[in-house]
């Protein structure tokens, strides 16, 4: 007996370029930057002050219709708005999917501390002196009086999950996963591979994430990781550029309907692709640091190409995981050299976070969606603000302006912070 | 047809405030003797946080070599890097007799919170001159007064990089955030990962501590604690007549789970064998609803059915008995609406009380008892379960540990928020 077949039937995007998946597909190919300068807080002297934000996005329409809504957090509504139109995209409705066999693994990022209730609390515990800061029993009055524990309980990751699940009636398996920047790509393998096995019909799949907020910026800011170009925001995210700075921070959420082949033929579903392949590895090598050698990232799109039955020529598009920090471009190149060989250099490959900056944990759902939507439109959108070339980094990174070529196959590479590398591998659905 | 690879437990690895290793926890939950102590410890000096399941005795640096490292590490890091120790040396794996690229890590950890202390320095440094909180004040001296690795403390993924790095596990590496389910939905989501031959072996398990300011504010504001007053060790009540919430507690636990095959090939000494997985949702918006036990019943339903078993089959239930009266009382009806014709053959335990609410560590050390009543034919009690609630009444394990042949165990873990996971295991 052959496995299941895994198409994609609905997909649904929040990002920095736009609230859909049509704008931000139509942003991403006329090579636009939906970077900016940070209005979310006042980041005026953080030393980082950019960020591709979500603009435009109507928080209201969701809360007039879901007041248990009131405490949930930015990204959760991101992900309902996104699952929203990847539900409708595929056509589904209560009655064309059984609910348990209807599941969910998704890679929904937590929200960052409460800020201002936190510092309400936070300041009158301060101590005067002594080894400690924080006077902790003071601190525990002071939260019972400030803090709402409704807010407190919507800023854990699981709870963007218990929403979808009741907004969609998904009563099938449930899972989150949190691996940095790998996440959502994970939950769209993990996903994969639960229709695979028989455990459901249908899967939601994807994440949503934002860490624009003053811990999330300071955090990164401190590991060196984000670009200071605060001057040029649009400039700034520059994957395989030789003046690349680091990463800018995006935020959003991209939502992918899995379905098992025949159950989507059966309801005569309109199908964007198939996922075909998803490895998953570890580097183990350091925390700080990704492996020199690169053998987790090459392992895991070795594993996704040897699960779809793939040889490097068969690979039409990459879409990196291209953050525009120094090392990662670099040794990103050295890994696609390593993993496709001679044909490294005839490969296309792009990295969109050049214009939706990185959106963490949400990143890998949107960038699936992506390579989806170049195989319908024989489009590779481009990897913008690429001027000068790294001797290190000299391969086919699509500069500047989109590419009009038949997409069949094409990889999606995440490597989340901390050594965890996953590799998607999407093809064309042919019917035959 | 693809024939699904078997999976079974090779080993323990466990820190749990009732010491280091299995074997202290398991003879605790066997006298149903609780650890859970006053939290005076904690020097948190607040008269509404009385008791807590501490790890009083536990120093990383029995556990890893490299130093530095542990400055980048959150307890919950150095917790889980301790218990996968212990997890490889019980299941007699070193570096030299597995090949890195087949095994991996799949945990459960949730947010971490930050040492108010550490980052105290930072937002102190950001207060103006009449001591408020500015922003402009925090970005400009508040961040570089922080340690500039913080933020590597506290993410949620940290825990499973770490305990890969420290062991050279370069295999799939994954992190479940589904609150209290998370360690038993990693234990399960790693038996899948070597059922479908991407691993050989996987190091799945949890970890948590919320005995810190953040994490203790959060459950006092949900109203999650116990409040009543009583001796530390009998105060943790689930399933009883006088269960009020939540003691918290902290530990990690990781199983060395591995593929039938291996095991053999290297003459393992076996535990169990993990033969199904299920989870779900709560579908009502309700948590505190008592009559929404639906989701509870599917996941316990499902796992079942993955195992390919029928309730009667099953020996053992390690509920998950949080002691929050109406997750108690769900779990009952759950339970009831799906064994009720099997409640002579079915004995129930719970074991928080021994180490208090491990939260989303807690599926990995009660998979450790669920899977050891398969192999010892033992069943530890509900500790401190005099008189159950009456909307609870389920064949409870009471006073003492039963003996009795044990081929099925179930456990059961339910996060708040909704999430459901069952785990069957099987002796073998």
């Amino acid at each position: 007996m052959s496995k299941r077949r895994v198409v994609v039937t609905g997909m649904g995007a929040v990002t920095p370029l736009g609230n859909s998946v049509r704008d931000t597909w139509l942003r991403l190919t006329q090579g636009k930057s939906g970077i900016g300068t940070i209005t979310l807080f006042d980041a005026s002297r953080f030393s980082t002050r950019i960020a591709g934000e979500v603009k435009g996005f109507s928080f209201e329409k969701w809360l007039e219709r879901n007041p248990p809504l009131s405490c949930a957090s930015r990204s959760t509504f991101f992900a309902l708005q996104a699952a929203a139109e990847a539900y409708k995209n595929a056509m589904l409705e209560p009655l064309s999917v059984n609910p348990n066999r209807f599941g969910i693994y998704f890679g929904a990022g937590d929200s960052g501390i409460d800020f201002d209730p936190f510092i309400k609390t936070l300041v009158p515990s301060f101590t005067e002196s002594g080894g400690e800061i924080v006077d902790k029993g003071k601190y525990l009055e002071y939260a019972s009086r400030n803090m709402s524990a409704l807010r407190e309980l919507e800023s854990q990751p699981f709870m963007t999950v218990t929403h979808l699940t009741r907004l969609f009636d998904i009563r099938g398996p449930v899972s989150n996963c949190l691996t940095a920047c790998a996440a959502s790509s994970q939950a769209v393998g993990e996903a994969f591979e639960s229709i695979r096995r028989g455990d459901a019909d249908v899967m939601m799949a994807g994440g949503s994430h934002s860490m624009i907020y003053p811990m999330g910026v300071a955090g990164f800011s401190l590991l060196t990781a984000l670009s200071t170009r605060n001057d040029e925001p649009k400039k700034a995210s520059r994957p395989f550029d030789k003046k690349r700075d680091g990463f800018v921070i995006g935020e959003g959420a991209g939502v992918l309907i899995l379905e098992e082949l025949e159950h989507a033929r059966k309801r005569k579903a309109s199908i964007h692709g198939e996922v075909v392949g998803y490895g998953s590895t570890a580097d183990a090598y350091r925390l700080t640091d990704m492996d020199p050698e690169g053998r987790g990232a090459a392992r895991a799109m070795e594993i996704a190409m040897e699960k779809a039955c793939i040889e490097p020529q068969n690979i039409d598009y990459i879409n990196a995981h291209g953050t525009s920090t120094a090392v990662n471009d670099s040794l990103e190149t050295l890994v696609i050299k390593k993993v496709m060989g001679d044909y490294a250099s005839k490969v296309p490959i792009s990295s969109t976070k050049s214009m939706l900056g990185h959106m963490i944990a949400a990143a890998g759902g949107v960038e699936a969606i992506i390579c989806l939507m170049a195989m319908r439109d024989s489009v590779i959108p481009p990897t913008i603000n690429y001027e000068e070339p790294d001797p290190e980094c000299d391969l086919d990174y699509v500069p500047n302006t989109a590419r009009r070529t038949n997409v069949n196959i094409a990889l999606s590479n995440s490597f989340g912070f901390g050594g965890q590398n996953i590799c998607l591998a999407l093809r064309r659905y042919d019917a035959s | 047809m693809t024939i699904k690879r078997r999976v079974v437990v090779t080993g323990f690895g466990i820190i749990t405030p009732c010491g280091t290793g299995w074997e202290p926890y398991w003879d605790a939950a066997l006298h149903g003797r609780s650890a859970i102590r006053n939290s005076d410890p904690l020097g948190l000096k607040s008269p509404s946080f009385k008791y807590a399941g501490m790890l009083e005795q536990f120093d990383p640096k029995e556990f890893i070599e490299n130093r530095k490292s542990i400055k980048l590490m959150s307890r919950e890091i150095q917790m889980a890097v301790a218990a996968s120790r212990l997890a490889l040396k019980d299941a007699r794996l070193s570096p030299e007799n597995y090949d890195p690229t087949r095994i991996g890590v799949t945990l459960g950890t949730g947010i971490i919170n930050n040492d108010l202390d550490e980052i105290g320095v930072g937002f102190r440094n950001g207060l103006d001159e009449n001591g408020h909180f500015s922003m402009t004040k925090f970005g400009q001296d508040g961040i570089r007064s922080l340690f500039p690795l913080w933020f590597l403390k506290y993410l949620p993924n940290m825990p499973a990089c770490h305990v890969s790095v420290a062991n050279h596990l370069r295999g799939p590496n994954n992190t479940i955030t589904t609150s209290s389910a998370a360690s038993t939905q990693a234990i399960g989501e790693a038996y899948r990962v070597i059922e479908r031959g991407d691993a050989d072996i996987m190091l799945a398990g949890g970890t948590d501590s919320k005995l810190n300011a953040m994490g203790i504010s959060r459950f006092q504001l949900l109203g999650l604690l116990s409040t009543r007053d009583e001796a530390p060790e009998k105060v943790y009540c689930p399933f009883d007549k006088r269960h009020d919430g939540i003691v918290l507690g902290e530990g990690a636990g990781i199983l060395v789970l591995e593929s039938f095959e291996s095991a053999k090939k290297r003459g393992a000494a076996i535990y169990s064998e993990v033969a199904g997985y299920g989870s779900s949702s709560d579908f009502n918006y309700d948590p505190r609803d008592p009559d929404d036990f639906t989701g509870k019943r599917v996941a316990i339903r499902r796992a079942l059915e993955d195992a390919a078993l029928e309730p009667a089959d099953v020996d053992v239930l390690v509920a998950n008995g949080s002691g929050i009266p109406q997750e108690d009382i769900q779990e009952s009806l759950a339970v009831h609406s799906f064994y009720a014709s099997t409640f002579k053959k079915l004995h129930v335990t719970a074991v928080k009380p021994v180490t208090g609410n491990l939260v989303y560590g807690t599926g990995s050390v009660e998979a450790v008892i669920a899977a050891l009543t398969t192999k010892k034919g033992q069943v530890p009690p509900v500790a401190n379960l005099k008189d159950p609630d009456p909307q609870c009444s389920l064949p409870f394990v009471k006073d003492k540990a039963k003996s009795c042949p044990v081929n099925v165990a179930v456990l059961n873990t339910f996060g708040f928020g909704g999430q459901n996971a069952s785990l069957v295991f099987k002796k073998c």
